[in-house]
């Protein structure tokens, strides 16, 4: 889970411009959205790629083939990138936060990543899984808090059939689990 | 570990299988470590990831539930003796409070989160659940309260390994006197300055932010 903080360079180029430049991105099913280039830098990955596609000089932004992302499926994509330009447009570029910074840990999800993550189950576990993929930091605290609120409601049971795992633990190894978990569970039991 | 994303839709309420390790101790580590019996209660790969090295490096604490720890540990009549403000009753809440705590952390535990429940008597129990985490979490780098109250001299009183101290949500509390507390500091998220500064007798602090320790202490002092 390293943070690699590359050397953020261009932001200063970017403001200077009187239109930001566009890249393109496509999904792994081809489609193709077209994205300012410092709202898609907020994802690492993406930044990373087009660092190496564009190389030092200033490509021209134009004829930059697209940049493949054949991990996000296009309607993922484009729920991403909504999340991406919303934040850009309200908070600026992601900061840099060395590895060990944990201010995500306690930060409340605010009421427009509450109504952006009110997706179904599937789709919520995509958008994690997807900005895992393109390591953007925030966005996947805020799906990985969604699901934490849920679990700490459930009971073992619940969580089994809500999210359809199965107990392959024995009679027995479960029993030395509830053992160790004893106190715990009397915590929780007067809840 | 990318399942295909019609695969998911299709099969609709599943897909917890998909999640990578790192992503289940992410979530693991934002659920409260009182509900960790039970999520490694669910499978074996949820117990795995629950007793994975780098899920002990970030743990939350919630205290809301607490006052049944007190039961358990101290049995019943503690209530009645907190009331009293009796110190040993206190320190031996600390302690049990302590004990409770320290079977969610290890020795990689770097960030600890203290959410809820937390009181005005947290000056009396801290030095022992201070001495719980100082020999527990010898790497403990960050440490969090989290809505609540607390002591100013349960701030300058944190375990030397700890560099950065969160405030979030909390009110400080400064002891005039014996049973006469002052409250200092008002939601710390209503304001955004990193700034800590004292004014005609209360004081203020105001940040969202991790506060450098040592800066912190200085100023407040």
């Amino acid at each position: 889970m390293a943070a690699t903080a590359g050397p953020s360079t261009g932001s200063g180029d970017v403001k200077a411009a009187a239109v930001a430049p566009k890249v393109r991105l496509q999904s792994g099913d081809k489609e193709i959205f077209i994205v300012d280039l410092p709202v898609a830098k907020m994802s690492k990955v993406i930044k990373g790629m087009i660092e190496d596609l564009a190389g030092e000089e200033d490509p021209n932004w134009d004829t930059l083939e697209p940049i493949p992302l054949s991990n996000v499926s296009g309607p993922i994509l484009r729920k991403v990138i909504t999340w991406m330009e919303h934040h850009y447009k309200n908070d600026g570029p992601e900061p840099e936060r060395p590895e060990d910074d944990l201010s995500h840990f306690t930060d409340e999800i605010s009421d427009w990543d509450e109504e952006y993550i009110k997706v179904d189950q599937g789709t919520l576990f995509e958008l994690i899984l997807a900005s895992n993929y393109l390591n953007i930091k925030k966005l996947r605290t805020v799906g990985c808090k969604t699901v934490a609120n849920v679990l700490r409601k459930l009971s073992v049971e619940e969580i089994r059939e809500k999210y359809n795992i199965e107990n392959d633990f024995t009679p027995e190894e479960e029993e030395a689990i509830r053992k160790e978990n004893e106190w715990c569970e009397d915590q929780d039991a007067s809840k | 570990m990318f399942i295909d994303t019609e695969e998911i839709i299709e099969e609709g309420d599943s897909g917890f299988d998909c999640l990578p390790l790192e992503i289940l101790e992410a979530i693991f580590q934002i659920t409260p470590a009182s509900q960790h019996g039970n999520i490694s209660s669910v499978c074996k790969y949820w117990n795995d990831a629950v007793q994975d090295p780098a899920t002990k490096r970030q743990v939350l604490v919630d205290l809301s539930n607490i006052e049944s720890a007190w039961q358990t540990a101290l049995g019943n009549s503690f209530a009645r003796t907190a009331c009293s403000n009796s110190s040993s009753a206190l320190q031996a809440y600390g302690h049990a409070l302590g004990k409770w705590i320290s079977q969610f952390l290890d020795r990689r535990t770097r960030s600890l989160v203290l959410s809820d429940g937390l009181c005005n008597h947290s000056h009396i129990f801290w030095p022992e659940l201070k001495t719980v985490l100082t020999e527990i979490c010898p790497l403990l780098r960050s440490l969090t309260f989290q809505n609540g109250q607390v002591q100013t001299s349960v701030l300058r009183d944190l375990p030397s390994s700890v560099k950065k101290v969160r405030l979030d949500n909390v009110r400080i509390l400064k002891r005039h006197a014996e049973e006469n507390y002052t409250e200092c500091v008002l939601d710390l998220r209503q304001t955004a300055s990193d700034v800590v500064r004292l004014s005609t007798g209360n004081w203020k602090c105001s940040t969202t932010d991790f506060i450098d320790h040592h800066n912190y202490l200085e100023s407040l002092f």
